[in-house]
């Protein structure tokens, strides 16, 4: 990484503990989507190319949702170097 | 069977699995060439951490997507209709959760503690060397089992598809299979995952012009369903469909699919965070449009298959391959089935290379480590893929004549290994008051309550007993850590930031 000021590993764990809980509520609101998307729309008589209309909404929404989920989340997860960028100073660290 | 389709289909087969052998051989040879004095350990294991965005989301999908998402999940949608691809879909979450969750975690913290296996991870961050060997206990066991209702599961469709025997068909892919694992390793397995993710998504495509061609096309098909089975319109289908079982469907092949084992090491072979997030997006992409097409599959059979169960030997898993014999001709019939073939081999081979390594690095080399021996190389090196090859015939002797009980245990495997690892990973990675005897407690009393509620038919509100596993194992793993003392600041070093 070309950074002037390349994340230390410290920084990296709280970047991944962070994204972690984002991943958390992108399931929430892919949950939301399957649960409006299909058992709130069972009740509607309306058919699509012969099927019904929950039908279409619920797999391609879901399927919809969870894709945007993954894009949203790939902005979110900032790129960093997954090799250690200080070891050395991780080694000072460990001989306390 | 009423026909059999004779040598014509068999051709795709043998040479899908001819190029599989190629790529292994190949990529072995490079491997060779270019990781000269690197250890064998780290390239036959985990590919010397170098796998990028496509193949790792591939090899993903390919490994999660079973011969039961192609063959046992359809035939049940042929049962119930739309809602069991409605619980299908719930799949999709599985790709943005492991790498969301675990993948950048746990690729960060491989590298850094030089991690090859999963159990690697776990050791070091509960600095227990009987939850490791526990853990490797646990994954050789479910994935044993595992790899054997595969096996069975391919050769069946096979013997019913080809209509040659069980047997021949076990050997010419069982065989195939255990070679290129025991030959590509890690990275091998990988590429050749990633071809067979491609030939399922061609198989899909093939069995789906098939049974609209058979049925007199889409809106005929449809209609055919809407008067003889209306209740496949919807979602509860009349009451067989219900919510509960919605819920532990979530639980069991949605939410925490990203714990299992054989899904979360293929983060520490991340080449880097472009691959994993690229992964997520390509991983979601087709995860969703190969469950919803494979499940929707069983549904549309309707229009083909309108008999009841009985007349189709009595079993869901006969619906697929009926279908495929009754709507396509033989050469066609023979690339349908390289779908489900592929669905069993490339999560064999995932499950083969990965029961391979707990067996030498988790406990040969781990063993040699605690007691101060030198590790020989070379004796790794032959080792390695001789466990290899030696787990894989074992498992393909035992597919031969499959005890019967291999099904029960199958059947909860998915869900023990779901108890078992769930709460040790999470808690592991972003709990820092979880502690070894939290660990311990809870892989080993979850898998208890597990495996014991589900041999004695013990269910909560009529729930499948994951919900007693995962329950238990959270509540063991919360309980024990907080009465016992927190690991060591040197232990948690690696795994949590410095407290500001």
């Amino acid at each position: 990484m070309s950074d002037e000021h390349p994340m230390s590993y410290d920084d990296k764990l709280r970047q991944t503990n962070r994204d972690a809980l984002w991943a958390l509520g992108a399931l929430g609101a892919v949950v939301l989507v399957w649960i409006v998307s299909g058992f709130g729309l069972a009740g509607v008589d309306v058919r699509v190319a012969g099927v019904p209309l929950w039908v279409v909404t619920s797999l391609l929404g879901t399927w919809a949702a969870a894709i945007v989920a993954a894009i949203v989340l790939s902005r979110r997860f900032v790129e960093f170097d997954l090799e250690d960028a200080d070891k050395a100073e991780a080694q000072v660290s460990d001989h306390e | 069977m009423s026909s059999s389709l004779g040598f014509a289909s068999l051709i795709p087969v043998i040479l899908f699995l001819a190029v599989a052998i190629g790529m292994s051989v190949l990529i072995r040879q490079r491997a060779l060439t270019s990781a000269k004095g690197k250890s064998f350990v780290e390239e036959y294991y985990i590919g010397n951490r170098s796998l990028g965005g496509f193949v790792l989301a591939m090899t993903t999908v390919a490994t999660y997507g079973s011969v039961s998402s192609f063959v046992g999940g359809p035939g049940q949608a042929w049962v119930i209709g739309w809602g069991w691809v409605y619980m299908a879909v719930v799949q999709v979450t599985a790709l943005f959760l492991l790498y969301g969750i675990l993948g950048r975690k746990l690729a960060l913290i491989g590298r850094r503690l030089g991690a090859v296996t999963l159990i690697d991870v776990i050791r070091k961050r509960y600095g227990s060397d009987v939850l490791a060997i526990l853990s490797a206990a646990i994954i050789i066991v479910f994935f044993a089992t595992t790899m054997i209702a595969q096996f069975v599961g391919g050769a069946k469709l096979f013997e019913s598809v080809t209509g040659y025997s069980y047997t021949t068909g076990l050997v010419i892919f069982g065989i195939a299979v255990i070679l290129f694992t025991t030959i590509g390793g890690f990275r091998g397995v990988a590429w050749t995952d990633a071809l067979c993710g491609i030939v399922m998504l061609l198989g899909l495509a093939v069995l789906a012009g098939g049974i609209l061609d058979a049925s007199g096309g889409w809106n005929a098909c449809m209609d055919t369903i809407a008067s003889n089975h209306p209740e496949m319109l919807e979602p509860l289908s009349a009451g067989s469909m219900p919510v509960g079982l919605y819920f532990t469907q979530w639980l069991l092949v949605g939410v925490f699919t990203f714990c299992l084992p054989q899904s979360a090491v293929r983060c520490i072979g991340a080449k880097d965070t472009r691959a994993l997030n690229r992964a997520m997006i390509i991983g979601t992409v087709v995860i969703g449009f190969m469950m919803i097409l494979a499940t929707s599959m069983g549904v549309l059979s309707a229009g083909v298959l309108k008999g009841d169960l009985a007349s189709y030997g009595g079993s869901v898993d006969n619906i697929i391959p009926t279908a495929i014999v009754q709507s396509l001709p033989p050469w066609l019939a023979g690339v349908a089935i390289i779908g489900p073939i592929a669905a069993s081999i490339s999560t064999v081979s995932s499950l083969l290379i990965a029961s391979s390594s707990a067996i030498i690095k988790d406990l040969y080399i781990a063993h040699c480590e605690h007691y101060g021996r030198p590790t020989k190389e070379r004796f790794v090196v032959s080792g390695g893929q001789a466990i290899t090859l030696v787990i894989g015939a074992l498992v393909f002797v035992l597919s031969l004549t499959p005890p019967s009980v291999i099904w029960k245990i199958n059947m909860f495997a998915f869900g023990g290994l779901e108890t078992a690892f769930a709460w040790v990973l999470v808690m592991g990675l972003f709990w820092r008051r979880a502690t070894k005897a939290g660990a311990l407690a809870s892989m080993g009393g979850g898998v208890f309550a597990y495996c014991l509620c589900m041999a004695m038919g013990w269910k909560l509100f009529g729930l499948h007993q994951i919900t007693i596993g995962i329950s238990v194992a959270l509540i063991l793993m919360i309980v024990v850590s907080l009465l016992t003392k927190p690991e060591s600041d040197a232990t948690l070093r690696d795994f949590f930031p410095a407290r500001r």
